[in-house]
Formats: structure tokens, sequence, C-alpha cells
């Protein structure tokens, strides 16, 4: 079932095993539809989507108010399930993946526990969903399948090194919403679901965020799908954008972002940065009308 | 060309001041301890003296009769003189409070439980909450003796009573209280309902259930004097009855000092027991 298990494990291979091979398992989103029903009445928040994002993307969603990207982020974590259509996570469904841990999820609140500190907050999402005895036999399958990163090292990265043992209340909203990513990060998921994760914060800080999540992203071949409202945002982060219309929901446009990596600051002001942007901004113009 | 790097340099200098402040604010030292007595202790002591000097003096002044008001002083004699009586009746009166509010806070909590994860469980047991909530528990004092004798059971039962629906009511709150995208990142990884309980829902409803327990001790204390009133051959209620019947007003405002400083010790075990459980709470913990 799961074919992609790696060669020489002795064990069994179960799915996160095989999900959390190097290359990591691809999204495939196939004619999916899904309404909601509001005083009654069913309002359709995704029309007839199919996206597919192969492993190590990372992928935009962008789009007004209303569109269905956080109900899509939701349909790919199996926090929601379609109406029609089917989510593919390599091999496994959504849930089968979520079992396994596949997903970081980065919500836009920095949704941390007040009175864990910050080393405990990073490395709750280890301890919890898994009983003991299959955590213990996932240690024997041996480290290699897990990306699961040092805590501290990746704090260090995001400049929170010395907040270790310090209580979330401490922190500013900005260096709340670092320790969310590097929870996410911790995980050592292959796929990585950040719903406007930057969108509470300052223009200074979130530029400077964005660069800091660049960074961590760039030492793995994480799959990123990010929801966001900004353009430039999205550009500069992404390795395609894709444009969402809303009433119902879908797909209205995809750009590819050929701009090099890594990315630096002075590709905003690029003459390739400006019409990528000026032909989101159209698509996005479109799926208005 | 400038123009960026001094957008680094703005936004690098933003993060460096954020991390500063956190940093100052994270190791400020606390005063010490002495004068954090003075500061939290002295004012409230202050004001209980300022009480007791006008309620003497104005009994002093007026040479009212011993029968309608008598001054603190004799209250502290009465206490001092008789040891033994205060001291064997708020032991009865305590034990009864004590086990009350623990029996109710058992089965609070296992009702909340129920009621946090289950609609159905709600609507049904809602309508018996309210019905205990809006019964006068007092009332109830002449058929538990009946039922249940002149022992500590009945006192036990009233306290019970009369502390379960706040406990109920601030303990499914507090279960109910979490943040919907913590449960959010918790299921991303699957986390299952023991997971999300322990985790998320007990500590959450900390606050709550603590800020419960303090208005529980008085009214435990009260759920055992009243049911003493109705029944009983020991405890500061029992006190107080036969002080009544003899004339004796030593000793009913003896009894009732007695549950005062019994309440206030209560109160201020489970505000420290607060302070030590909620440190990470945004808000501090309020008396």
């Amino acid at each position: 079932m799961f074919g992609s298990s790696q060669p020489g494990t002795s064990v069994a291979p179960s799915p996160g095993d095989a999900l959390r091979t190097r290359s990591g398992p691809g999204i495939a989103i196939d004619h999916v539809s899904k309404r909601f029903f509001h005083k009654g009445r069913p309002v359709p928040a995704l029309k007839d989507v199919s996206l597919s994002v192969p492993p190590g993307e990372f992928l935009s969603l962008i789009g007004p108010s209303g569109c269905g990207k956080s109900t899509l982020l939701r349909l790919i974590g199996g926090l929601l399930a379609p109406d029609t259509g089917e989510v593919r996570i390599g091999d496994a469904t959504p849930a089968e993946a979520r079992a396994a841990k596949c997903f970081g999820l980065v919500p836009q609140a920095p949704a941390l526990l007040p009175w864990r500190n910050v080393l405990d907050n990073v490395t709750l999402l280890r301890d919890v969903g898994r009983s003991p005895v299959r955590r213990r036999k996932h240690a024997s399958v041996g480290a290699g399948a897990d990306q699961a990163r040092d805590p501290l090292m990746l704090l260090e990265q995001v400049g929170l090194a010395q907040f270790a043992q310090s209580l979330p209340k401490e922190l500013s909203g900005g260096m709340q919403q670092r320790v969310s990513l590097v929870r996410a990060f911790v995980l050592g998921a292959p796929i990585l679901l950040m719903d406007e994760p930057f969108a509470a914060l300052d223009e200074i800080t979130r530029n400077a965020m964005r660069y800091q999540l660049l960074e961590v992203w760039g030492q793995t071949n994480t799959t990123v799908v990010f929801v966001t409202h900004s353009i430039a945002e999205a550009i500069i982060l992404s390795d395609r954008v894709v444009t969402m219309a809303a009433r119902p929901g879908r797909v209205a446009a995809t750009e590819q972002i050929r701009l090099p990596r890594p990315r630096t600051e002075d590709m905003e002001d690029s003459q390739q940065f400006a019409e990528h942007a000026q032909r989101v901004k159209t698509s996005l113009r479109e799926s208005w009308a | 060309m400038s123009n960026l790097t001094q957008t680094q340099v703005d936004s690098a200098a933003a993060l460096e001041n954020e991390a500063q402040v956190a940093l100052e604010e994270a190791i400020r030292p606390k005063p010490r301890l002495m004068r954090r007595m003075t500061r939290t202790v002295l004012p409230g002591v202050i004001a209980f003296a300022v009480l007791f000097g006008i309620w003497q003096a104005g009994v002093d002044i007026s040479h009212i009769s011993p029968i309608e008001l008598v001054g603190p002083l004799s209250i502290f004699r009465e206490l001092w003189h008789n040891p033994s009586l205060y001291w064997d009746s708020a032991w009865v009166t305590g034990q009864e409070a004590f086990w009350g509010f623990l029996v109710a806070f058992v089965v609070a909590i296992g009702a909340a439980i129920v009621i946090a994860h289950s609609k159905i469980m709600e609507r049904a047991l809602t309508p018996l909450v309210v019905m205990l909530q809006v019964t006068p528990v007092i009332a109830l004092g002449p058929p538990l003796v009946i039922w249940l004798g002149f022992g500590p059971q009945p006192k036990i039962v009233m306290a019970a009573l009369i502390t379960f629906v706040p406990l109920l009511t601030n303990a499914a709150v507090g279960f109910r209280a979490i943040d919907p995208s913590t449960l959010e990142v918790m299921r991303s990884v699957n986390a299952n309902k023991v997971d999300v309980f322990l985790r998320l829902r007990v500590p959450h409803s900390l606050p709550y259930v603590l800020a419960a327990t303090k208005i529980c001790i008085g009214l435990a204390l009260i759920g055992a004097v009243v049911a003493e009133f109705f029944g009983s051959s020991a405890g500061l209620g029992y006190v107080m009855v036969s002080g009544q019947k003899n004339l004796d007003v030593y000793e009913v405002w003896a009894s009732i000092f007695v549950l005062i400083f019994m309440g206030v010790i209560g109160v201020a075990l489970v505000t420290i027991l607060g302070h030590r459980l909620l440190r990470w709470s945004e808000t501090s913990p309020v008396l």
C-alpha cells in the first residue's frame, strides 16, 4: 500500500515511515468540493478544486476573504473532510498522514500553551498523539526516516535561544509567532501548513520573519502550503502562487515564481518581482469580477 | 540600494530592541520579601486595626448593653479563656465543611468532564443543575436532619449541596475555555481526547476552579453551620445556638469570629496555591 517504504528496514513500515522518506510525500487534490451550512442553507466554500503540490514545493494560496483558502488548508491537513473529490498525501489519506504526524500547522495566532515555557511549547507536539508503545516502536525503526530537529538549535536560529525557559507572556507577539514556527519545524513533519502566520504582525517584524522562515525552511526539504493576503509575501516566499476566487471558492490562476533561491530583500525591487506582482494582481482583480 | 540596507538595519534593530525589552522584563529582580510583605499584607492589617478600633471605641463610649453589642476585646477575651471549646468546635465544623466541599468537588469535576464533552449530556444535566441552583439549599436542613440524624452526615451533605453548583459551572466553563487555534494545532498531530483534556482543558480550567474554590470555602462553612443549627451536639453552630438560648452573647460572637478566621485561613491557602499554579497567567490571579 505504501510503495515508497525504504529498503533495508526489517520492521514492517507504518504509514509514517513511508511518508517520511527523504523526498517526502506530495499533495494531490482531486476535484474537491466542500460546502458549509449557514442558518440551514448550504454555502459552497470550495467548488471542484484540483491542485497538485510536488514534494519540497513552497506553494502560496492567495485570494480575497471567503475564497476557501483556509478551508483548503484544513482539507489537506485532514481537519475537514471534503464533500466530494479526494485529497491524497503521497499514498495515504489526510487522516492517515495526520496520524503519522506528517503535518506541522502554523495558525494565525501563536496558539502557545501559556503555562509551558518556550522550550516545552516547541516540543509539545512531539509528545502528543502517539501512544508510548508506538513512539518506542517508531524510535527503533531508526532516526533516518525522521527529520525531527533539535529544538534548541532552531530557537537559536530564530534568535530566541536565551528565551528557552521564558513563559509565552514574557515574549512579544512577533517572538511568540517565531516560537509557533519553531514548534512546527521541530516536529520534523514533511508538510507544513501555514494559515496567515504573519497576518497579525507589524510590517517590520513581518518582513524580517519572511526571511527567517525562508532560512529555516531552506535547510529542510519540507513541502509548504502557505495562506496569505499579501502579494509581496506570496511572491518572495513561494515557488508557485495560486490565486483563488470566491463564491464559490475555486482556483483562478497559477503563477510560477522564477526568482532564484536563496531569496534576498533586494529581489523585492527587481523587474522580475514587479512583473510577477503585476500578474498576480491582475488575476486577483479578475477573480473579483 | 541604501534604502534597502536601511530597511534591513531597521528591522534588525526592531527585533533586537524587542528582545532586549522582553529580557529585561524576564530578569527584573523581585522586591525583597520584607518589602513585599509590607506592601501586600500591611494595608490589610491596618484596615482591620482601624475597624476594630472604631468598633471598640464605639462600644466603650456609648455604654451599650453587652446583650446588644459586645466589643472585639471582650470577644478575644472569651476566646482566650475557653480555647478548647472553640478549638474543638472549629475542628468539628471545619471537618464537616471540608468533607462536604471535597464530595462536591469530586462529583462536580466528574459532571463537568461529562458536560464539556457531550452536548446531549449538557442538555440533560442543565435543568437539574438549574433546579439545584435555585433551590434555597438551607431550606433542606429539616428534611436532611430527619433523614440523616444528628451526626455529621447532614452537615456534610448540606455543605456539598451548597458548593456543588459553583464548582460545576466554573469547571465546565474552564474545560470549554480552550483556544480554538491551539485545539486545532493539537488535532493536526492527531491528539486524542485524553491528550486534549490533560494538556489543554485541565490547565485552562485551573483559574476558574480556583476562583470557585475560594467562593466555596465560605459557602461550605455556611452549609455546615446552618445544618448544625437544625440539630447537633457539637460544632460552632451548636455553640451559637446554645449561646443564644442562654443569652451568652460572648459565645455567639466568639463563634462568629472563629468562623471568619477559618474562612480567612482557607482563602489564604487557596490564594497561595493559586499564585503557585498560575504564574503563567496573563492576568494576575485576584483575591
